[in-house]
C-alpha cells in the first residue's frame, strides 16, 4: 500500500490531498479563489499567488486531518511543478518541498495535465493503451498513452483552448468568470438555431482551433445588434456548445478509428460539460471494444487528489526529484511521432 | 536553542543557522530567480554541517517583507509550512529593520567606519550612536519601500513611499544618516536632499543580508500567533485590486474571496 500526500496550486485553487495507491482519495482539501477573480473577469496572477500563501497551511492541515493520517504514515509527496502560473505554482512547490524535507519523504514531480488524466482512475482503472481527451481552461489535447505515465500528444489546439472559448463567449454574454458551467446550463434550455462553422473540419490530423468559432459568435451577436434583433441567449449557447462538441467529438472519433486503444479518458475542467459527456457516450456505440472512462465530475476541475493519482504512476516508475526542483510553467507532453506510428 | 533564519526578500538569498543568539553558519547567494531552487538544499546542508536534523530546529525566523512579492512568498511558504508541520514557533521580522539592525551591529563593533563607504559623501562623517539608518528598496518610479531607525526607535514606519517624502522626513532629523539597500539607485537625489547632514550610502554588496540583524531581532520578537493567517508585509495592493476598488465596495465579508469547497 502506498499513501501519497499531494499539492496543487497551478492556477486559482489551493489544494492538498491524501491518496492511496493512486485510486482511493482519503482526503481532498480544495480552496477556490473564484469569488476573488470574478472581480477582475479572469485570474490576476499576483492576486492568485497571494491567496495561495493564505491557504497553504490550512489546506495542508485539513487534508491530513480528513484523511486521519500522520506524516509518518506517508510514502511520498507529489506536487504539480507545471504547467501553470509561475507565482501560483511556487507556493505549492515550496510547500511540498518543505513538507518532504521536514518528514524525510521522497518528492515526486507531477505534470498538472497528467494529473487531470490520472483522475480517471477514481472512476475505474484506465485500461491501456488509452486515448485521453484533455480539455481545460488552458489546454485542449488528444493524448495517446501506450502505458501508464507514457503521454504523446496526437493533436492540440492552435489557438484558444476549449474552456477558454467558453470563458470568452461567457464574457460576451456578461456571465461571471469562469463561464463554462453557466453556458452549459443555458445551452440545455436552448435550441441549435445557428450553424457555426467548424474550423479545420476538412483538415487531416487531430488538431483543434477554437478562435474562429469565438469570432463567429461575437460577429453573430454584433450583427444582430446592428439589425436591432435579439438572439435568444439560450439558443446562442446551444449553438456554440454544439459546435465545440462537434469539433471535439469529430477529432476523437478520428483518433479512435486510427489508433486501436482499449479506453477513452475524458479529462480537464471542460470534462464536466454534460453535453460533451453525452455526445462521447453516444460515440462509443461505434467503438464497443473501447471503455469510456470520464473523470468523475467532482475531480474534473483542479484538485490535488488527481496529482496524487498521477504521482502514484511516477512513484511506481521511481521518478523522484531532489529538493532543488523548480517550477516549469510551460511544461507539456511530447508530441507523438506520427510517422513512426504509421510504420508500426 | 537552534534557530533557522531565512531572508528571501530580494535578489540576495540568506539562510542561517543560529544557536543561543550566535550565527553558527550561513548560506548566501546573489543570483536572480534562484530562491526556489536554492533555499531547501541550503537549509539541508546547513543542518548537515552541524550534524543536526530538521527536528532539531527550535525556532524559525523569516524576513516578512517588504521586498519582492515572489521572493517573500518563497521564504514565507517555507517558514509557514515548516513551523506548522514541526509545530515550532515562527518569528516574522521586517526585512528593512533586519538590514538596519545589521548595520547598527556592525557599527557598534566598529567594523563600519565612514571610510567603508564607496561613495564620496558631501560630508563624510564619523558614524555615531545617533546615526539614523535608512533602509530602502527600490519600488520603481521613484518610489521606495523604506523604514528608518535610530537605535531601536522607529523614525519612519515601514511603508511604500515616494522617495522624496522619505528624504524630506529624514532630512529633518539632524543626525548622521546611513542608507542601506538600494540607495545607490538614487545616489544623486539622496545626496542632494541630505546635503546638510553626514551621509553614508552603502553599496549593494554592503547591503547584502548577513542574518545578524534578523537573528538579533528574532531574539526579542513575539512568535506569530496564527501561522495560517501570516502574510508577507507586501505594503502594496496589486494594481488590479487598486483599480477595482476605485469603483467598487469591498463585499468580501458577504462572499469570501477564497473558500473551501
Ligand atoms: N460544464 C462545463 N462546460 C464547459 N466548460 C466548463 C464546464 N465546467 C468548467 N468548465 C471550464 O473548465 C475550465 C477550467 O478547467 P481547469 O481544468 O480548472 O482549467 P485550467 O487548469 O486549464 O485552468 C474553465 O475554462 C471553465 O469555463
Ligand atoms: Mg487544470
Amino acid at each position: 500500500m502506498t499513501t501519497l500526500i499531494a499539492f496543487e496550486s497551478s492556477a486559482d485553487e489551493t489544494s492538498v490531498a491524501v491518496v492511496k495507491d493512486g485510486k482511493t482519495v482519503l482526503s481532498n482539501a480544495v480552496a477556490t479563489q473564484i469569488n476573488s477573480h470574478q472581480r477582475f473577469g479572469g485570474i490576476v496572477p499576483e492576486v492568485a499567488s497571494r491567496h495561495h500563501l493564505e491557504w497553504i497551511t490550512k489546506t495542508l492541515d485539513i487534508a491530513l486531518a480528513d484523511a486521519k493520517v500522520q506524516p509518518e504514515d506517508l510514502d511520498g509527496v507529489a506536487v504539480t511543478y507545471g504547467p501553470g502560473l509561475v507565482g501560483s505554482l511556487l507556493v505549492g512547490l515550496m510547500g511540498a518541498k518543505t513538507f518532504a524535507m521536514a518528514h524525510d519523504l521522497p518528492l515526486i514531480p507531477v505534470n498538472h495535465l497528467a494529473g487531470h488524466i490520472a483522475a480517471a482512475n477514481f472512476n475505474q482503472p484506465i485500461v491501456f493503451p488509452a486515448l485521453a481527451l484533455m480539455v481545460s481552461g488552458g489546454h485542449t489535447e488528444l493524448v495517446l498513452m501506450e502505458e501508464p505515465n507514457d503521454f504523446h500528444i496526437l493533436g492540440e489546439t492552435f489557438d484558444d483552448a476549449a474552456g477558454e472559448s467558453y470563458d470568452k463567449v461567457g464574457r460576451l454574454l456578461n456571465l461571471p468568470y469562469p463561464a463554462g458551467k453557466a453556458i452549459d446550463e443555458l445551452a440545455h434550455k436552448g435550441q441549435v438555431t445557428i450553424d457555426f462553422p467548424q474550423a479545420m473540419a476538412k483538415e487531416a490530423g487531430y488538431d483543434f482551433s477554437f478562435s474562429g468559432l469565438k469570432s463567429a459568435v461575437i460577429n453573430q451577436v454584433h450583427n444582430a445588434e446592428q439589425r436591432g434583433e435579439t438572439i435568444k441567449e439560450e439558443d446562442l449557447a446551444a449553438s456554440f456548445q454544439a459546435a465545440v462538441i462537434k469539433a471535439l467529438v469529430g477529432r476523437t472519433k478520428r483518433a479512435l478509428t486510427d489508433f486501436p486503444v482499449k479506453s477513452l479518458v475524458l479529462a480537464g475542467g471542460v470534462a464536466a460539460n454534460s453535453g460533451l459527456r453525452a455526445a462521447l457516450t453516444d460515440l462509443m456505440a461505434d467503438f464497443p471494444a473501447v471503455d469510456f472512462i470520464p473523470v468523475p465530475k467532482q475531480y474534473t476541475g483542479d484538485n490535488a487528489a488527481m496529482i496524487g493519482a498521477a504521482g502514484y504512476w511516477n512513484y511506481q516508475d521511481k521518478i523522484f526529484s531532489d529538493l532543488d526542483l523548480n517550477t516549469n510553467p510551460g511544461l507539456d507532453f511530447p508530441l507523438a511521432d506520427l510517422n513512426q506510428q504509421d510504420n508500426e | 536553542m537552534n534557530i533557522l533564519v531565512i531572508d528571501t526578500s530580494n535578489q540576495p538569498l540568506l539562510v542561517g543557522l543560529g544557536q543561543d543568539g550566535q550565527l553558527l553558519d550561513t548560506f548566501q547567494t546573489d543570483k536572480p530567480k534562484n530562491h526556489s531552487i536554492d533555499l531547501l538544499p541550503a537549509i539541508k546542508s546547513l543542518l548537515a554541517a552541524q550534524e543536526l536534523t530538521v527536528q532539531d530546529i527550535d525556532q524559525i525566523a523569516v524576513a516578512k517583507g517588504p521586498g519582492s512579492f515572489t521572493g517573500l512568498r518563497i521564504g514565507l511558504t517555507v517558514g509557514k509550512v515548516l513551523a506548522d508541520t514541526l509545530n515550532k514557533p515562527l518569528l516574522a521580522i521586517s526585512s528593512l529593520q533586519s538590514l538596519a539592525k545589521q548595520v547598527q551591529l556592525k557599527q557598534q563593533s566598529g567594523i563600519l567606519a565612514a571610510e567603508d563607504s564607496t561613495v564620496q559623501n558631501p560630508h563624510p562623517g564619523k558614524l555615531t550612536k545617533d546615526t539614523v539608518v535608512l533602509a530602502l528598496f527600490d519600488a520603481r518610479n521613484q518610489n521606495v519601500f523604506a523604514g528608518a531607525y535610530l537605535g531601536d526607535t522607529v523614525v519612519l514606519e515601514d511603508g511604500h513611499y515616494p522617495l522624496e517624502e522619505v528624504l524630506d522626513l529624514v532630512s529633518q532629523v539632524a543626525e548622521p544618516v546611513v542608507v542601506v539597500g538600494d540607495g545607490l539607485h538614487f545616489q544623486d537625489t539622496i545626496e542632494e536632499a541630505l546635503s546638510n547632514q553626514p551621509l553614508t550610502i552603502l553599496d549593494h554588496d554592503q547591503s547584502l543580508p548577513t542574518g545578524t540583524g534578523l537573528l538579533a531581532l528574532a531574539q526579542t520578537a513575539t512568535p506569530v500567533e496564527n501561522i495560517d493567517d501570516l502574510t508577507p508585509s507586501y505594503l502594496r495592493k496589486t494594481q488590479a485590486e487598486l483599480n477595482w476598488e476605485q469603483n467598487h465596495q469591498d463585499d468580501g465579508q458577504d462572499k469570501p474571496y477564497v473558500f473551501k469547497v
